[in-house]
């Protein structure tokens, strides 16, 4: 039977797990095996509702099953936010280059992340964590508007007690409750982490705001453009390169990127939205 | 590759020959535009082969207007007699998008591979075309598996493929060698067609495209001036030839897909989930499209996304001309300098 490149895969919603007000993690089994490098991503599809993309937000390493973590957002989003487990969307992909994680070996890696640009950077982290004595440090700095905020809550426990990790969290705000760490934005936690910058890369994900504003600051504390990877996610559709709709510069963001180094984003004009 | 001599009487004759195995599209119209017609042994002997460009962009054959992506390309044998020059050059930028990367779109693929190229050089322009202030000019000299040359009783033929010359060697009876004149005339032709396009351009000075785009980039004369009249129709985008961005959607089928041409012209062309948008006004979309003509396409397969055809010219509502636009943006930075 001819299998068309636009043909989603249907997969199951095993488990849905809800992370914050607006943001839940969908745990898919495809009918078919689908595997994908750490930054890649896929293009999710409901009958009659549509089609957007996401990262996986579950290690590369797990095949059976993918975990995609959505906020509620838009139409999709928020028909996808009221299905229930046991009900089929679709998938096509993955498309995209991932992190070149291999390029990691042996330095410091500072993983910058904000809000739900968590999701694929749990992806890369489980990834760094899988293959933990390969890199110097492994450093995560996560910021999110306030403590109720916190996509994976109940991970970062078991995370933190990766000796070979270091976890510093900020959040914008904390209006009720206790929280013992920083209050600030997240880029506000660079100012806290000493890092060999000979030998060190940053992987930053997050709204565009925290993306323009995190490879800044990481070029001011001596971080050079090249080793700054970012994930420039917007609205892929085709996911081949054909459709135009993430053209960003000369690019498209879906088969030249998702992940681009800063570098290759500083001649583009106006890179974030 | 070869060339051969065929009567105006015998080149109907060739065309009839094919109307059985190929759906084969003419050019017809009385009026200042020409339009591609699906032709019948009644209709071909009135088809225009040379003048100029049609109205509508050839892409439509390989590309339609709305297209169901999931099931088996399917295959159609397809004949254009009368593509231009400024056509092919289109092909080049949607052969580039749709063949290459890094998978090759089967549906346009197939519909390339299943259709003859017969193209001819141009006998008279519109005063919108401008091929060559994009470097191009009014005839073909590749990417056509025939080309017709008018000469006064019919034209000269060059073959450009093998399926070119099978076509010519399947009806061997209805072509003669070419008497070396027709080529000179052929020759005279094309340089006269040459300078009259480059004389209907000639109060637009500009030369370097690319570098009038990108060092206009952050001009004020985007959104005061030349978007001013925009009035978001999308036309110049669903005309041109080498546009090619389109919208995947569902259909009622379980899993079907469809797509249809979509244009950054529109506001919700790049806007992200939580309503994030790179190009909010008119003056921001116009100028992705003239940086994605002259500039990106032109850093990804090193010739421009526009070949001169004058299109969206044609059918502006708002009376934006490329040509004037980029004319402004040049006499502002020799005004700045």
């Amino acid at each position: 039977m001819y299998k068309s490149v636009f043909k989603p895969i249907p997969a199951r919603i095993e488990k849905i797990i809800d992370e914050t007000s607006n943001i839940k993690t969908f745990v898919l089994r495809p009918e078919e095996k689908l595997h994908f490098a750490t930054g890649q991503f896929i293009e999710l599809s409901l009958p009659g509702f549509g089609e957007a993309p996401f990262t996986p937000s579950s290690s590369p390493f797990k095949a059976e099953t993918i975990d995609v973590t959505i906020m509620k957002t838009g139409v999709l989003t928020e028909k996808l936010h009221s299905l229930k487990g046991g009900e089929t969307v679709g998938i096509r992909g993955p498309y995209g280059n991932g992190y070149p994680v291999e390029r990691y070996y042996g330095k410091d890696v500072l993983i910058l992340g904000g809000g739900v640009g968590m999701a694929p950077l749990r992806s890369f982290l489980l990834t760094l964590i899988e293959h933990k004595e390969k890199f110097n440090r492994i450093i995560l700095c996560y910021g999110s508007k306030t403590p109720e905020d916190i996509v994976y809550k109940y991970l970062f426990p078991e995370w933190k007690k990766i000796k070979e990790l270091e976890i510093l969290q900020s959040v914008d705000r904390c209006p009720i409750g206790k929280w013992d760490a920083t209050v600030g934005i997240v880029t506000c936690l660079l100012d806290q982490v000493k890092l060999d910058l000979s030998n060190a890369v940053a992987v930053v994900c997050g709204p565009p705001i925290m993306m323009k504003f995190g490879a800044v600051k990481l070029c001011e504390i001596g971080f050079k453009p090249p080793d700054i990877f970012l994930s420039m996610e917007a609205n892929m559709s085709c996911g081949l390169g054909k459709c135009g709709h993430c053209q960003l510069g000369p690019h498209f963001i879906c088969k030249d990127g998702p992940v681009f180094t800063y570098e290759q984003l500083k001649p583009i004009p106006e890179p974030f939205a | 590759m070869a060339h051969y001599y065929i009567t105006h009487h015998n080149f109907i004759n060739f065309i009839e020959s094919f109307l059985k195995q190929y759906r084969v599209y003419g050019l017809t119209g009385k009026g200042e535009d020409l339009f591609w017609r699906s032709l019948n042994n009644d209709s071909t002997p009135g088809i225009t082969v040379n003048r100029y460009r049609a109205l509508q962009p050839v892409k439509s054959f390989f590309f339609p207007v709305k297209e169901e992506v999931t099931a088996e390309p399917a295959g159609k044998n397809t004949m254009l007699v009368g593509v231009k020059a400024c056509d092919i050059n289109h092909l080049r930028i949607t052969d580039g998008i749709f063949s290459g990367g890094v998978v090759a779109d089967p549906y346009y693929a197939k519909k390339r591979e299943d259709t003859v190229i017969i193209s001819s050089d141009c006998d008279s322009y519109k005063p919108s075309c401008f091929c060559t202030l994009m470097g191009e000019a009014p005839y073909p000299v590749k990417g056509f598996d025939l080309n017709l040359s008018p000469t006064r009783s019919g034209y000269l033929v060059e073959t450009g493929t093998p399926r070119g010359q099978a076509l010519v060697g399947a009806h061997k009876n209805l072509f003669q060698a070419p008497q070396p004149v027709l080529l000179h005339e052929r020759d005279a032709l094309r340089a006269k067609m040459t300078s009259a396009v480059k004389n209907n351009n000639a109060a637009f000075t500009w030369t370097d495209p690319k570098e009038v785009t990108a060092s206009g980039y952050k001009s004020e004369k985007w959104e005061a001036d030349i978007a001013s009249t925009c009035v978001e129709c999308d036309a110049c985008r669903f005309i041109c030839g080498t546009c090619y961005c389109f919208l995947l959607s569902e259909t009622t089928k379980l899993w079907e897909k469809v797509r249809t041409w979509d244009s950054c012209q529109s506001n919700g062309y790049g806007r992200v989930a939580g309503g994030a948008n790179p190009r909010k006004t008119r003056g921001k979309r116009l100028r992705n499209f003239y940086t994605c003509k002259l500039i990106y396409r032109h850093d990804n397969f090193g010739f421009y996304g526009c070949t001169g055809c004058g299109r969206c010219i044609d059918v502006c509502q708002g009376k934006i001309d490329i040509r004037k636009s980029l004319q402004k943006l040049s006499s502002e930075k020799k005004t700045n300098v």
